[in-house]
């Protein structure tokens, strides 16, 4: 594509005008080819959390009464540990969810070039506009939020287990370390439906986006069929 | 017919609407305009809310574990369960921020097929408002005010886990027993009542793709219709 123009338009965003169609932006190419990776990968951390659970279930039912300490510093471990991955997994299908929006998004800036480059004398294609960046943005910030969130799990799951093996009931002047747990869970809890937030806020904006652009391709049939001065439906 | 098929040709069956110019935006297509932005941003207030409450419990929590204090100890559970309420409810929040995008894009399908078609010069045919999208009503309606419902008993449970924690004695003693147990009672119902608005918000979410897809088949329809048309009349 060699843009010979830019132009402003009233769907939040400018184009460039060529006369040929653009295909789909680097962007659109990562997002065709990773929404399945990502969600195979949030089905397989549920699906092994599921597997966990059903040994820490196992655990749990040996471990009450009596037991040794090290199986009830192994329950307590995974009971800490489990929620922080289960996240994870959650997040990784959201961000599949937005790579497959970001996927739309790239089909309908081909398609619509495409069809301008056949039936009009100049393509007009959106350029990315600030909703789109805003998408990205907090895809990338919730799925580190993630990460960090699971960091936090972890170092309290090794807290928990180093208060518990001190035996059965652990010892007193180990309080600390059970107390140390809590203190960074009652961190890494919200943390991590900040980082859920993150990602829903981002699925927002791709919606936006979305509907934008679709603003866009109607009004641009409409000039096509009937010139430039075609009224458009949506009152901007 | 079966009763079977009866009731699945009545399901399927589009609801047609012809007009000779384009249509503008239904009630609920206007709401997905102007409420998408003041959910989001009231979303984003509460999770965040939810997330300062939590360091706020953090640091108690670093003070508490050294040196017990009973007031320090009734602060720290009741924000965790404060905490808990607000994320839910920020959760909520962003997932009908969702809802209400989608319903915007079904808007501009729904504007933009009538203008394209008005412009065709030809009738205007639009697909009347499917079982889906009135599905998709209800489900985020009732999921938004079950969520809400789960924020209320959430706020409901932290007043009482700090009138059972106050005057405890140690990390494992409350000064108020029976207080104690109501507030557990109240959060173990708190929070599946929550997460059950949620799964309903999702399900929404679920009927209104599913309204967007029956949108872009008719309208994939139509426009095979109008060019079929035009070349036996040309």
């Amino acid at each position: 594509m060699s843009t010979t123009a830019t132009a402003k338009t009233p769907y939040g965003f400018s184009v460039n005008i060529s006369r040929k169609a653009s295909g789909e932006t680097f962007i659109h190419k990562v997002a065709n080819y990773m929404w399945l990776p990502m969600l195979a990968m949030g089905v397989m951390v549920l699906a092994g959390t599921f597997i966990v659970g059903i040994f820490q279930a196992d655990l749990a039912s040996g471990t009450f009464p009596g037991s040794d300490a090290g199986d009830r510093a192994n329950l307590e471990t995974l009971k800490v540990l489990q929620p922080g991955i289960i996240f994870v997994g959650v997040a990784l299908l959201l961000s599949g969810i937005s790579f497959l929006l970001a996927s739309v998004l790239g089909a309908i800036r081909w398609a619509g070039g495409e069809m301008q480059e056949k039936h009009a004398g100049e393509v007009q294609t959106p350029r990315m506009p600030w909703t789109a960046w805003a998408f990205l943005g907090l895809m990338m910030m919730g799925m580190m939020l993630e990460f960090a969130s699971l960091g936090f799990h972890i170092y309290a799951a090794v807290q928990a287990h180093d208060y518990y093996i001190k035996g059965v009931p652990p010892a007193a002047d180990a309080t600390h370390l059970l107390g140390r747990a809590q203190t960074v869970l009652a961190y890494a809890a919200p943390l991590r439906m900040v980082g859920i937030g993150f990602l829903l806020a981002g699925i927002v904006a791709a919606l936006y986006t979305i509907g934008n652009v679709l603003r866009f391709q109607f009004d641009r049939v409409t000039e096509i069929i009937l010139g430039p001065t075609a009224p458009t439906g949506y009152g901007s | 017919m079966s009763v079977f098929t009866q009731f699945a040709h009545r399901v399927t069956d589009d609801r047609v609407i012809t007009t000779t110019r384009a249509s503008g935006y239904t009630l609920a297509q206007y709401m997905g305009i102007y409420l998408w932005l003041p959910m989001l941003l009231m979303g984003a207030i509460a999770v965040f809310t939810g997330f300062g409450l939590g360091i706020a419990q953090g640091a108690i929590g670093a003070d508490l574990f050294e040196t017990f204090d009973a007031g320090d100890k009734a602060d720290f559970e009741t924000l965790g369960a404060l905490s808990a309420g607000f994320v839910v409810l920020g959760i909520g929040f962003l997932l009908s921020s969702i809802s209400f995008a989608l319903a915007r894009i079904a808007g501009v399908f729904r504007v933009g097929g009538g203008q394209v078609q008005a412009a065709a010069g030809n009738e205007v045919r639009i697909l009347a408002m499917p079982w889906t999208a009135w599905a998709f009503l209800m489900l985020m309606m009732m999921g938004f005010m079950t969520v809400i419902a789960g924020f209320i008993v959430h706020v409901i449970a932290a007043s009482e886990i700090h009138d059972a924690w106050t005057g405890a004695t140690s990390l494992s003693e409350p000064g108020n027993a029976s207080d104690l147990g109501l507030a557990n009672t109240l959060t173990t119902w708190a929070g599946p009542v929550a997460r059950f608005g949620v799964g309903m918000l999702f399900t929404g979410i679920a009927f209104m793709l599913a309204t967007i897809i029956h949108i872009l088949r008719f309208q994939a329809n139509r426009i095979t219709q109008l060019a079929t048309e035009r070349r036996r009349s040309g």
